[in-house]
């Protein structure tokens, strides 16, 4: 088994009482939904803030068997993506693929697949913050108790400040949720476009924080609920444009500038959905942009 | 084709031969070598080894040479390496009453048993250019001089030592039971003082003396007096088990630093002056004065003395102290976060529009 | 008791481990993730060619895949052998009672310990609780208890049979504190089935 992946090193490289703790964090994080577990965080060969957490957790949870996807920005050919699938090749000799359809794990920071994730499937996030309290109240030890007496009035009155400045909720990334009715956790700085998709989820989604040492999880087919009011129900900001490559309408876009006189070009952030698409349409049995 | 504005493979390939390039420089000029950089550049393979946490003279050297001289760089690349190493347990605390002295000083007493030992230092250097230096292959020290920097003083008693057997300063802290282990576990709040000694130990060098500095500027302040700076060899004694008693499984040099400050007692203790200790790997007096001062300083609580200050604040100064966290962190920035800017746009956009209706109707 | 009763009497036959330690750990844990993200649902455990027969099979590879010196570990006093098994292979410490321990394990036909010493965290650290890894005689799903919460789409059924008596009424009354609670993972042959503490469970 050991074979399979860099010589001198561990499979999937993390020695084996490292994994078992981690492994053990992620337990507890999934059997307490947003709940975010301590655990003792490695030095990585990635610097800190580049996705340590998440490839901590894919380390630990990674086998032979698996086909690992890693995304950035919803991309698979982004320079930090393919440095981590790279990592993984070498280090745990398993099988890539840039399908979301094909993946047992998807690695990912700033997006959910657009896809619609299976049961089955494992969605990794990289955090940089996993405090959603952290910029309301910078202490740990202050926010630890807000998380166990439910006092979340503070982020209440942070999401109203906006309605009354701006008329609205104006957080657009990084959006606050709701777990399972007890947890306020944050999603990591994904779209608020993509916050619904978290929401009774059939794949798995685990959480890592590899600087700020926390784990923590949504079980498949878990409420999750993003934060609003009654009066300013939570909304998403759709492009009101098409892909530029594909056509699609219905997914989150990267506006891409084009010229310096005010030229724009929206396509896909999602660039498997983006080729599917396009695929689609190519041997015409897609809807034609 | 618009996806080309996305790296990829080629892109990372290219920068890691640019990269290698780059480090190895001028081709004409002869490779620089790892002995040459742990000989010559003795003091940033110590920067390297003590902010790393490891000691080893010939990976530090390695690092800073494969860093490019990026010490932040080169300690992060030591910590990459230390974390895939097996932990063996814990050694003893370091006897350093017995260690073999190359410098000394104490700014407490004029003169104590043993004497102060100047040692090498830049202390006394008047911070002239020696241009003699650009010369190469010039001898630039006297034999007098190279005799005595090999020469190594016999082991004498610390200053607190001294202090303590009259009661005037308070005892070294508990060093019994196993130490927290602060690269294996999650840090909590308030943290022992082992766990925030190895924190320091490890924290950035500069961070660490703008803090130290704070604390001789009113913010959070404790009268030091620096007791004593020794600077030399240790013995590293591990407790085997198998054996039942502790092995010397060899030699580290290190630079520790005692802190005399204020004296603390009323009521049913009697007065005696405070602690602030300071360890780093090889010969780092600035590292070990710094964190010598801040240890003081985030024992405010433990003396009830008024915590205000920055250096005082325990979560604030050991969540930040660390530069291989901070720098990955802040150049995380440079990595694509267009989805969250495109978001913040579209909020934006709307607003705006909504702005400008308002004005319209108006 | 005291700990040198549960470290290997002498003389004893210690079993073999995994072949493989590094991939049937990590079938392990997967196994386990999986039955504790969809509560109900029955897991397959890697095959463990000789486990020590006071434990479960599936509770052996349980043990030989999590636990390691960072984990005590509760096993009923008369389970010495099994207890100098696990610890030989994995280096967990073996706990003196029910409360100081991350891991219990019951074996089948071995008295339930006290649970009420169970740990359940605190309001604020409540992931520091523990697993109670339970041998019964039947594990069965699509009928017998209803069950719903995080990782149910809609509902599940899931029969247990051999069960240590009332456990799983006071197992409730246990977890009705969220987020205090504890995992509870049921064993039968090589096959697990776990109930997190989110998860409801009626009739």
């Amino acid at each position: 088994m050991n074979d399979a992946g860099e010589p001198g090193y561990n499979f999937a490289y993390l020695d084996e009482s490292t994994k078992r703790m981690i492994r053990r964090a992620i337990l507890k994080a999934i059997a307490i939904p947003g709940y975010q577990v301590p655990f003792g965080s490695r030095e990585m060969p990635l610097a800190y803030g580049w996705g340590t957490g998440g490839i901590q957790i894919t380390a630990a949870v990674i086998g032979a068997d698996d086909v690992l996807k890693v995304i950035d920005q919803g991309a698979d050919d982004t320079t930090n993506a393919v440095s981590i699938r790279r990592f993984f090749a070498r280090v745990a000799g398993v099988e890539t693929t840039e399908r979301t359809a094909e993946a047992s794990i998807i690695q990912t920071r700033h997006r959910i697949p657009e896809r619609r994730l299976s049961d089955g499937q494992i969605l990794v996030y990289q955090v940089p913050i996993p405090e959603p309290l952290r910029f309301i109240e910078p202490r740990e030890t202050e926010t630890r108790k807000m998380h166990a007496l439910v006092e979340y009035g503070a982020m209440h009155v942070k999401l109203y400040e906006d309605v009354a400045a701006h008329g609205r909720i104006t957080t657009s990334y990084n959006y606050p949720v709701l777990v399972n009715g007890r947890y306020v956790m944050s999603p990591s700085p994904i779209p608020k476009f993509d916050n619904p998709k978290m929401d009774m989820m059939p794949a798995l989604q685990l959480f890592g924080a590899g600087r700020e040492k926390r784990i923590y999880a949504i079980p498949p087919y878990t409420p999750v609920k993003s934060l609003d009011f009654e009066d300013h129900p939570f909304s998403v900001e759709r492009s009101d444009r098409p892909c530029a490559l594909c056509g699609a309408t219905d997914t989150f876009l990267d506006e891409i500038v084009a010229d310096d006189r005010g030229g724009r070009i929206f396509v896909c952030s999602d660039s498997d959905r983006c080729g599917e698409q396009r695929d689609q349409v190519a041997s015409g049995d897609g809807a034609a942009p | 084709m618009y996806v080309a504005v996305k790296g990829g493979e080629k892109a990372i390939d290219a920068a890691l031969d640019l990269l290698a390039r780059r480090r190895r420089g001028d081709d004409a000029v002869p490779e620089l070598s790892v002995d040459q950089i742990d000989a010559q550049l003795s003091l940033a393979v110590d920067r390297v080894m003590t902010e790393g946490s490891l000691y080893d003279r010939q990976l530090g050297a390695l690092a800073v040479k494969q860093a490019r001289g990026d010490l932040v760089e080169a300690a992060f690349l030591l910590r990459a390496y230390r974390t895939t190493l097996p932990r063996f347990g814990f050694s003893e605390p370091l006897d350093t009453a017995r260690m073999a002295l190359a410098r000394r000083i104490s700014a407490a007493f004029k003169d104590l048993p043993g004497g102060q030992i100047l040692g090498p230092t830049f202390d006394y250097t008047h911070r002239l250019l020696d241009f003699a230096l650009l010369a190469e292959g010039r001898p630039s020290v006297t034999d007098v001089v190279r005799h005595a920097a090999g020469e190594v003083q016999p082991a004498m008693p610390r200053v607190t030592d001294l202090l303590a057997d009259e009661g005037l300063i308070e005892r070294d802290g508990d060093m019994t039971g196993a130490p927290a282990d602060i690269t294996r576990d999650p840090p909590h709040h308030p943290a022992p003082r082992d766990a925030r000694l190895q924190a320091l130990s490890r924290g950035d060098e500069g961070f660490l003396l703008a803090l130290a500095y704070s604390t001789q500027r009113g913010y959070g302040g404790n009268h030091p007096f620096a007791g004593e700076i020794r600077y030399g060899e240790v013995a590293v004694h591990l407790h085997v088990e198998e054996l039942g008693f502790a092995v010397d499984i060899g030699d580290i040099e290190a630079t520790e630093c005692q802190m005399i400050n204020q004296f603390k007692g009323g009521g049913d203790v009697p007065p005696q002056f405070t602690r602030g200790y300071g360890l780093a790997f090889g010969h780092a007096e600035r590292k070990a004065m710094s964190m010598a001062l801040v240890d003081r300083a985030l024992r405010a609580g433990e003396f009830g003395e008024e915590a205000a200050s920055p250096a005082q604040d325990e979560e604030f100064v050991l969540s930040h102290c660390d530069n291989v966290d901070a720098s990955g962190f802040v150049q995380h920035l440079k990595l694509p976060h267009y989805v969250d800017f495109q978001a913040e746009l579209l909020a934006v956009r709307a607003l705006r529009a909504a702005f400008q209706d308002k004005e319209a109707a108006q | 008791m005291t700990m040198d009763q549960l470290v290997a009497p002498a003389g004893l036959d210690m079993r073999p481990g995994f072949d493989e330690p590094v991939a049937a750990s990590q079938r392990v844990f997967r196994a386990l993730m999986d039955a504790l993200s969809r509560p109900g649902r029955i897991v397959d455990l890697p095959a463990l060619a000789q486990a020590p027969h006071e434990l479960e099979p599936a509770a052996a590879a349980i043990g030989l895949g999590i636990l390691d010196g960072d984990t005590s570990l509760w096993l009923p006093r008369d389970c010495a052998a099994a207890a100098a098994w696990l610890r030989f292979h994995t280096g967990c410490r073996i706990a003196r009672s029910v409360a100081d321990a991350d891991f219990v394990f019951v074996p089948r036909g071995a008295a339930a310990p006290d649970l009420s010493q169970l740990r359940l965290g605190s309001d604020e650290a409540p992931h520091a609780s523990a697993m109670l890894v339970v041998a019964v005689t039947g594990l069965e799903a699509g009928s017998g208890a209803r069950l719903t919460g995080p990782g149910i789409d809609g509902e599940a059924r899931l029969s247990v049979t051999g069960a240590p008596d009332e456990l799983l009424v006071r197992r409730n009354d246990m977890v009705a504190a969220f987020p205090r609670g504890f995992e509870l993972v049921l064993c039968c042959a090589d096959r697990i089935a776990a109930l997190p503490r989110t998860t409801r469970l009626e009739g």
